[in-house]
């Protein structure tokens, strides 16, 4: 037999239809006979359609605001407009986008560790991007942020497309157009249908996921967001659809890695390569 | 409806075309829609800025728009995703809210059996409609709207007001799905006891 207090507690799933059949029937009985719950029910429904008729789903569009956003809608198209057949990306667009460097990038190492290194990243990714470049500054550094990607990005036991999804999103949220520009490829490469990663941009809704990985990107995602308040509930998500406490501290770990690349990245504006402006 | 589908349709063709034309009238139409949602998490300021970047954002994105929900839901679930990353030092205080399914002010109107001690008074005959010409009420409740954590008010907005899924609301916000019905159910018992509050009294 249900208390007052449960019927309170569960009144807005009630009047949303959001209880199971036992607990929907266990509630319409105690309704029957609580004049008291009843009272309570009525009076959330009615704050429900209150509300409805006051608060504003539309806000008044002012004419200053309208005009900016035309303008720059306007911007944006012109630059699709431009000729060319490979126009429609932003690769004609006068000014490269993406970070306005300050940190250059070291380009011929003469430190033996750093060209080690060097070698190794060419091996693997076939060419060095900037990010290791400007951590070649410090040899120590460097050899510290390439082992911790090989560790996070090229072993482990997590999906590649999880963890360029992870790297990107926490990027995207960071603020770093440098890594959302080769994560975003790397998605690509990964065969992420060029829908997919339009959506995934825009709404962080990740189609391509299985279950199991949209649960650990969000751990992932909100541990970098707001790590004081991530709720308990997502971690038990995780774990619920099958992820080890190892691949939860994976997907921390690939959270922590971008997020330290991308602070690395903008504080010291380190300058996006050339021909990864087209992703942005 | 079935006109206002196809018209919606031949919107979004243009759109996906990029006719500048097209964007100038869905600017037009659904930015109300979009600042009401950023204005329910940002200053009035930065939520313009973000409805802005939206837009500019949408001309890549609207080829990723498959058409499940309404075009107005799915340009304020983008606006959504962005402005809660304008959010990012946000409060902690959320946390704290999740786990009480029940506001305080009603809490302790039950005792420890769980069987009301201050039972709510029967609503009445008055209709939202007759409430709501009340100029007091109206003021009372926007100020309370205002004044509801910040997860709530978005809560409110996104599922409420703009009808957006559950699963996209929870990603935005970061919420499980237990969380986000938790903090419906809050913030409609704040906004009740309130006008609870004013029925009595006839003060804010």
């Amino acid at each position: 037999m249900l208390k007052c207090h449960d019927v309170t507690t569960m009144a807005s799933d009630w009047l949303d239809g959001e209880l199971t059949t036992t607990q929907r029937l266990k509630v319409r009985l105690h309704l029957m006979m609580c004049r008291h719950c009843r009272n309570l029910v009525d009076g959330l429904a009615a704050t429900q359609q209150i509300l409805a008729g006051r608060l504003e789903s539309e806000a008044p569009v002012p004419a200053s605001f309208l005009q900016r956003a035309t303008s720059a809608l306007d911007a944006r198209l012109s630059q699709n407009a431009l000729p060319g057949p490979t126009a429609t990306h932003g690769v004609g667009v006068a000014e490269p986008p993406g970070n306005d460097p300050s940190f250059q990038p070291v380009q011929h190492p003469a430190d033996d560790r750093v060209r080690v290194v060097f070698d190794e990243i060419r091996e693997k990714e076939g060419y060095v991007p900037n990010l290791f470049r400007a951590y070649a500054h410090n040899p120590d550094l460097l050899e510290q942020a390439w082992s911790r990607v090989k560790t996070l990005m090229y072993n482990g036991q997590l999906s590649p497309q999880l963890k360029n999804a992870i790297a990107t999103l926490v990027s995207q949220d960071n603020g770093c157009d440098y890594c959302v520009a080769h994560h975003k490829r790397m998605l690509r490469t990964l065969g992420v249908a060029p829908r997919d990663l339009s959506t995934f941009m825009a709404t962080s809704e990740a189609a391509f996921l299985e279950p199991m990985d949209a649960a650990l990107l969000q751990v992932a995602r909100e541990a970098n967001r707001n790590p004081h308040g991530l709720s308990p509930d997502l971690i038990a998500n995780a774990r619920a659809a099958g992820a080890s406490e190892s691949a939860i501290m994976e997907a921390i770990g690939v959270m922590e890695l971008y997020s330290s690349f991308n602070h690395m990245l903008d504080s010291l504006k380190v300058p996006l390569e050339p021909d990864m402006a087209c992703e942005l | 409806m079935e006109q206002a589908v196809t018209e919606e349709q031949q919107l979004v063709d243009r759109l996906r075309q990029r006719d500048t034309q097209a964007y100038h009238e869905a600017v037009q139409r659904y930015s109300g829609a979009m600042l009401a949602t950023a204005k329910s998490m940002l200053d009035p300021t930065t939520a313009e800025d973000v409805v802005q970047e939206t837009w500019v954002a949408v001309v890549d994105a609207i080829d990723g728009f498959e058409g499940r929900s309404a075009l107005k839901t799915w340009l304020c679930t983008i606006t959504a995703n962005r402005a809660r990353n304008r959010l990012r030092k946000s409060n902690r205080e959320t946390l704290t809210d999740f786990q009480a399914p029940l506001d305080p002010a009603l809490e302790s109107r039950f005792n420890e059996g769980g069987a009301w001690i201050q039972p709510t008074r029967p609503w009445g005959s008055e209709s939202a409609d007759e409430l709501l010409s009340n100029e007091v009420l109206k003021e009372c409740l926007d100020k309370h709207f205002q004044a509801l954590p910040e997860t709530q008010r978005s809560v409110l907005m996104m599922r409420e007001m703009q009808q957006m899924e559950a699963d996209d609301v929870c990603r935005i916000l970061g919420l499980s799905s237990a969380n986000l019905r938790v903090s419906l159910h809050r913030a409609r018992q704040k906004l009740f006891t309130m006008i609870e509050g004013f029925r009595e009294t006839g003060e804010c």
